[in-house]
């Protein structure tokens, strides 16, 4: 096992585009970190950085406090499956399983006690003698997997592992990754552009949009605080609703959040630390769809909207609105419990309005 | 509208059954030829009636064999077209791998040169190449009819748009688990480049088998010559017999289709993958 490090790296492309800037990261040993961004954002490229199938065009990659920048893919001792799991359509399953230990010369009774070890831990043993061209998409997956696991490697890399498989099978295999990482406890970068994923997979989440590393921490700690509206809009299904607004100060002295319609009071705890008045009349305020609810609680304010369409879900409903006199393109989402039918348009929601995030024109949290 | 489908049906048939015979007449008038007595090949050779022999006879073949030194033509033809073939496959892949995947300053000067040098004829650089080989003293040998035709440029863009297509993270999946250049190149590349391997054999050894120009320049003992010198050799040889020269072109033309037949299922592949056409 090993720690992992980006040191200021950065990836310039022959062609001019900067996939990864400046990139910051430290995974700790047998730390699962999922790198999560929408596509085209640089994820992969971290990871085939990190697996030396690219070198970075500035910085460092460390791996067990070692530059490893120049050091080739096959002295790294990384696995990596990747997101069409590359097995090698010629051989079966077992020649598949064996071909990394052959390439570092492992002795034969080696080869065999390890590639039974690792088809029975992904219950690949009815399947040893099979070509990938006849196994299905999971169990490709699991030949990956074990491809990748049976040299025991410090780091383990995945590349989008779960995407080509359906709902059902994803969630299993997203179950068998988690249990399995728990008790190998390997070094783990996991990319994913599935929020769902990261959230449920990651000791901690990195988000990534356009080569930058936006922020970087535990799943509950980017869902309670995010640092940007992108990530706010990232993490969280639906994403947080994000509308413009204004923070104006009444006469008694009690701070306001302005919008359409809307007239929220701010708790002082809400409010930036030395930010003028003139900024703050033009923000941008989130709230996640969890923090409305139907019915008035201690606390709350009610706030008209108008209703655009319902969806329901079963256990929940998802209502999706205006804001009165506001004027946002995009409906705004609201998660409420159990079966709602809203007879009229035009209805009431109670918010907390602590529940609210207040963003400055750059798009970073302000308070 | 349904007869007019039919009609068109039975019009295609024709027109594909005619172009098929047109082909195929010269084979079975040469294969019937080599199996009639000397004196009735000529007369007999326009007339359809008379393609099936009355009475087949082998003496053809024996006179071949009786004529000239058969065996030395075929052995030198295998031997030359063989090491032609597989020198080329090892070199042209080679060739056609570092083009497509490797990354070295000035690859796309050199595809273009690759690109170019597929319209040169032999017959246009035939001369110079001459006087290089007598410089290095090469004539009447079997190299002289070996190393020139290793590489070429058309196998080597046929193995550079193949390997264009072929997922890249086999090969990263490889570099990965441990594997070197070399190594990924023959395990992992090459048994998934069949197709293409096999049209680059078939196209070389069909070029190759019937090579004339260039052995008639460099070579004068029957000892290195290959076939299509040894059936020209009849025309010189009086007297002038049509039976001995059908049956050396059957018993040359049967190597070329063991090979075809057994390259076919992936030749064809290799063709439609290519995007080569015919």
């Amino acid at each position: 096992m090993a720690a992992v490090e980006f040191r200021n790296v950065s990836k310039r492309f022959a062609a001019g585009t900067e996939a990864v800037r400046n990139l910051n990261l430290a995974i700790d040993d047998g730390e699962l970190v999922v790198l999560v961004g929408p596509s085209g954002c640089g994820k992969s490229t971290v990871l085939r950085l990190l697996a030396g199938l690219e070198e970075p065009s500035a910085g460092e990659i460390l791996l067990d406090g070692k530059v490893v920048n120049r050091i080739s893919p096959r002295q790294r001792n990384i696995a990596m499956v990747f997101q069409n799991y590359a097995l090698y359509p010629h051989m079966t399953v077992r020649d598949n399983l064996a071909f990394p230990l052959r390439m570092r010369r492992t002795p034969r009774e080696t080869v065999a006690r390890k590639i039974a070890d690792i088809a029975g831990i992904l219950d690949l043993r009815e399947l040893l003698d099979r070509r990938p061209g006849q196994l299905s998409g999971g169990q490709k997956q699991r030949v990956a997997m074990g491809r990748a696991l049976v040299r025991n490697p410090s780091v383990f890399l995945l590349d989008e592992p779960l995407s080509n498989l359906d709902a059902k099978l994803r969630a299993q295999i997203r179950a068998d990754i988690s249990s399995l990482q728990k008790r190998l406890a390997r070094t783990t970068l996991y990319v994913t552009h599935d929020q769902v994923e990261a959230m449920t997979l990651g000791d901690r989440i990195a988000v990534m949009e356009r080569g930058e590393l936006h922020q970087v921490g535990t799943p509950a700690e980017l869902y309670r605080r995010p640092r940007s509206i992108f990530v706010a809009r990232f993490i969280g299904n639906p994403g947080m609703n994000i509308f413009s607004a204004s923070v104006l100060r009444d006469k008694d002295g009690t701070w306001r959040l302005r919008t359409g319609n809307w007239d929220i009071p701010l708790p002082p705890e809400k409010l930036p630390r030395g930010g003028s008045p003139e900024a703050l009349r033009s923000i941008r305020a989130g709230l996640r769809p969890e923090s409305f609810g139907s019915a008035p609680e201690e606390g709350t304010v009610p706030c008209a909207v108008r209703a655009t369409a319902t969806e329901f879900l079963g256990h929940e409903t998802l209502v999706y609105f205006h804001i009165p006199g506001a004027q946002v393109a995009t409906p705004l989402a609201a998660r409420l419990p159990g079966h709602m039918t809203l007879p009229e348009p035009a209805a009431e929601l109670h918010i907390h309005p602590s529940a609210l995030y207040l963003f400055g024109g750059d798009g970073i949290l302000l308070q | 509208m349904r007869c007019g489908n039919v009609f068109a049906r039975v019009a295609a048939y024709l027109v594909l059954s005619g172009m098929a015979l047109v082909f195929l007449i010269p084979v079975a008038m040469m294969v019937s030829g080599s199996l009639k007595p000397d004196h009735l090949v000529l007369p007999e050779a326009g007339r359809l009636a008379n393609v099936v022999p009355a009475k087949p006879t082998l003496d053809n073949y024996r006179d071949v064999f009786a004529r000239v030194p058969f065996a030395r033509y075929m052995a030198n033809s295998i031997f030359i077209t063989g090491t032609i073939v597989f020198c080329g496959l090892l070199v042209n892949s080679l060739a056609g791998y570092a083009l497509s995947r490797l990354h070295w300053r000035g690859r796309k000067a050199v595809l273009t040169g690759v690109i170019a040098l597929i319209i040169l004829p032999l017959e246009a650089i035939a001369v110079p190449l001459f006087y290089e080989v007598t410089l290095f003293g090469w004539r009447n040998t079997y190299l002289v009819q070996i190393v020139p035709f290793i590489a070429n440029a058309f196998s080597v863009y046929l193995f550079y748009t193949f390997f264009l297509e072929l997922p890249e993270e086999l090969e990263e999946a490889a570099r990965i688990d441990g594997a070197r250049p070399m190594r990924i190149f023959f395990s992992i590349v090459v048994p998934n480049s069949q197709p293409v391997f096999a049209a680059v054999a078939i196209l070389t050894f069909l070029t190759q088998w019937g090579s004339f120009l260039w052995p008639l320049m460099v070579t004068h003992s029957e000892s290195v010559r290959p076939l299509p010198l040894g059936i020209a050799l009849f025309y010189t040889l009086p007297p002038l017999q049509w039976g001995d020269i059908f049956a050396f072109g059957v018993m040359m033309v049967l190597p070329v289709l063991a090979v075809f037949l057994l390259f076919q299922r992936w030749f064809v592949q290799g063709v439609a993958s290519t995007g080569m056409k015919g």
